[in-house]
């Protein structure tokens, strides 16, 4: 026998109490053949409590499905990944429990934990603000800002601060493994909406510069970028594929169109057509000054 | 009843008539026991497939099996995939537990349901720290891992079938290590990104592999950043190189070719780095992809090589 209030049940399966009770009469429905009274769910509600009585089938709690063990062992592992393996803390104990069970120990997560982070994470708890050095995308493209911080969260496998930017006056997203100096200030934030933007899972949030690049590349280099076009690509006359890419600043477009290779080009718009070249001479600066 | 409501219903049936057979039951022999099946068979054949892939998709393991008689195959849910073991978890380690369930998001994951099979379902909300990307598959190959049921699926335009050793999650993408069987005379091991994955995987039977003993999928994995993607047996010859990286690179390369190879890290955050690269175009294309970022220091071919890339890709876009 088990027993719950509608109002739980309705909670953890995401339903209206009304339409719960409707799914609970189905459910009363079911059961094994020949579906006789005997072989079927019996389930009683009373007032706000829901009391099961029924099948032997159901009497175990189910052991983690496929997807919930690997959600279990990859959030796990994450974790111990960003706060570091303590072998006696309970996180690590827990997996070891689990490990073999639920087969754990064959998920790894690697997450590249920024000097910066755990201090970013209090100040964005904390809800205050702080000074940063980051560093551009450019070489010798550091600014110093004062930043409002939201959040400190890893998406596509790096870390980020989403962060109201004084220096910008809008919302940014920085990459945590670029902030060189973090300096507290003491200041509570300004209370502020979190642009949906920020709350998706994509990494790349784009903002008031963000344009469409139209790339053009060999077929085979397309798996170096997919993650990154935002439409399917279409085939060339000269049998390379044209993609649709958005980007937020000139110099990330040029080192992607380098990464692409010598046949890769922006084929629109026409202003962006020189972006690797740009790139290419920083480079080649780069190696005439080291040598 | 509803048209919805009466598929809800059947395939609740399903579930426990699937998970109560002694022996796998033949498709004939589901649509005759179990209740709110079409009795003509192409409509029997459609309505199961489509109820047995909702089940999958929901983390339902069916076990498909070998059977006497015209049918030839047989379903069932086997006891021992779907019961939860007895996992005698402290409350300190299972509020732990909870709190990497909250704290690391999988995009559409499962984590609530988690907490509630391992009975911390009243953990209070806390804020994402990581939200990791999320995939069909993953469940699947999870649990064929540990299984140690051999893999069938297509990648790069081939048919392959791997012994799965290990799921690793690095630079933002997941990926599948093991043993391709048609690599070589008896197999080479690959690792293969899995949202490119080109058809669904199908587990075989479990027991079918021994996994070697001290195998780390995330160390067999750091050292190929540079080969091509997995598709011949020839495996390329390695060159040590040497760069220089700034320090708004440095984390994310260090995360790509590993701590160990960090030679020397200066002051303002840049580091030197020594690693094997297998096929030189794909490091070529690494390199001028992080512009100004890296410096090629040894050897003075590789050098010369990038150079001499920039050089045309400068060109190419005319005088300044």
């Amino acid at each position: 026998m088990g027993e719950s209030s509608i109002g739980d049940l309705a909670t953890r399966f995401g339903f209206e109490p009304e339409s719960l009770v409707g799914e609970l009469e189905l459910a009363a429905c079911c059961g094994l053949p020949p579906y006789t009274p005997d072989t079927l769910l019996e389930l009683i509600v009373d007032d706000d409590r829901v009391v099961a009585y029924g099948l032997d089938a159901l009497r175990r709690p189910a052991r983690l499905t496929p997807d919930e063990g690997f959600t279990l062992a990859a959030s796990a592992r994450a974790m111990l990944a960003i706060e570091g393996v303590e072998p006696t803390g309970p996180l690590a104990t827990a997996l070891d429990k689990l490990g073999h069970a639920l087969g754990l120990e064959r998920v790894s997560v690697e997450l590249d934990v920024p000097p910066h982070l755990e201090e970013l994470r209090e100040l964005a708890a904390a809800g205050e603000a702080v000074e940063i050095d980051y560093l551009g995308a450019k070489r010798g493209d550091e600014t110093t800002r004062r930043v409002e911080p939201y959040a400190v969260v890893a998406r596509e496998g790096t870390f980020y601060l989403d962060a109201f930017c004084g220096l910008a006056g809008d919302w940014r997203r920085f990459q945590v493994a670029r902030i060189t100096r973090v300096r507290r200030l003491g200041e509570p934030v300004t209370a502020r909406s979190l642009p949906a933007a920020l709350g998706g899972a994509r990494a790349f949030v784009g903002g008031a510069g963000a344009r469409t690049a139209y790339v053009a590349f060999d077929q085979a280099s397309y798996v170096l970028i997919d993650r990154l076009v935002s439409a399917p690509p279409s085939r060339l006359p000269d049998g390379r594929v044209v993609a649709p890419i958005e980007v937020a600043d000139e110099y990330f477009l040029g080192c992607l169109v380098l990464r692409l290779g010598p046949a890769a080009e922006v084929v629109d718009p026409p202003e962006l057509a020189g972006a690797a070249a740009g790139v290419a001479r920083r480079a080649l600066a780069r190696y005439r000054d080291g040598s | 009843m509803s048209t919805r409501l009466s598929r809800l219903e059947r395939i609740t049936n399903l579930v426990l008539a699937l998970l109560d057979a002694s022996r796998p039951l033949s498709l004939r022999e589901i649509g005759l026991a179990v209740a709110g099946y079409p009795t003509a068979p192409g409509a029997l054949r459609q309505a199961f497939e489509r109820d047995k892939r909702t089940l999958r998709d929901n983390g339902i393991p069916i076990s498909v099996e070998r059977v006497n008689g015209d049918d030839q195959v047989g379903y069932r849910i086997l006891p021992e995939q779907y019961y939860l073991p007895d996992l005698g978890l402290t409350p300190d380690e299972e509020a732990a537990l909870a709190f990497a369930l909250l704290a690391v998001r999988l995009e559409g994951g499962v984590g609530r349901e988690v907490l509630h099979k391992l009975g911390t379902a009243r953990a209070a909300d806390v804020a994402p720290v990581a939200v990791l990307p999320s995939l069909p598959f993953l469940g699947l190959l999870q649990q064929a891992i540990r299984d140690r049921a051999s893999v069938a699926f297509a990648y790069h335009g081939r048919q392959r079938r791997v012994d799965g050793y290990g799921l690793v999650f690095r630079g933002g993408s997941w990926y599948f290590v093991g043993r391709d069987a048609g690599v070589g005379e008896s197999g080479g091991l690959r690792r293969f990104r899995v949202d490119r994955f080109e058809s669904e995987p199908v587990a075989g039977t479990p027991a079918s592999y021994e996994r070697p003993d001290g195998f780390d999928a995330a160390t067999e994995l750091r050292y190929v950043p540079f080969q091509p993607e997995p598709s011949g047996p020839v495996e390329p010859e390695a060159t040590e190189v040497e760069v220089a990286v700034d320090a708004r690179e440095a984390a994310s390369v260090i995360a790509l070719v590993g701590a160990g190879a960090v030679r020397g890290r200066d002051a303002d955050g840049s580091v030197r780095l020594a690693f094997s690269v297998g096929d030189e175009e794909a490091f070529y294309s690494w390199v001028l992809g992080l512009g100004d970022a890296v410096e090629v220091l040894a050897p003075v071919a590789l050098r010369r090589g990038a150079i001499d890339r920039l050089e045309t890709a400068a060109r190419a876009g005319g005088p300044r």
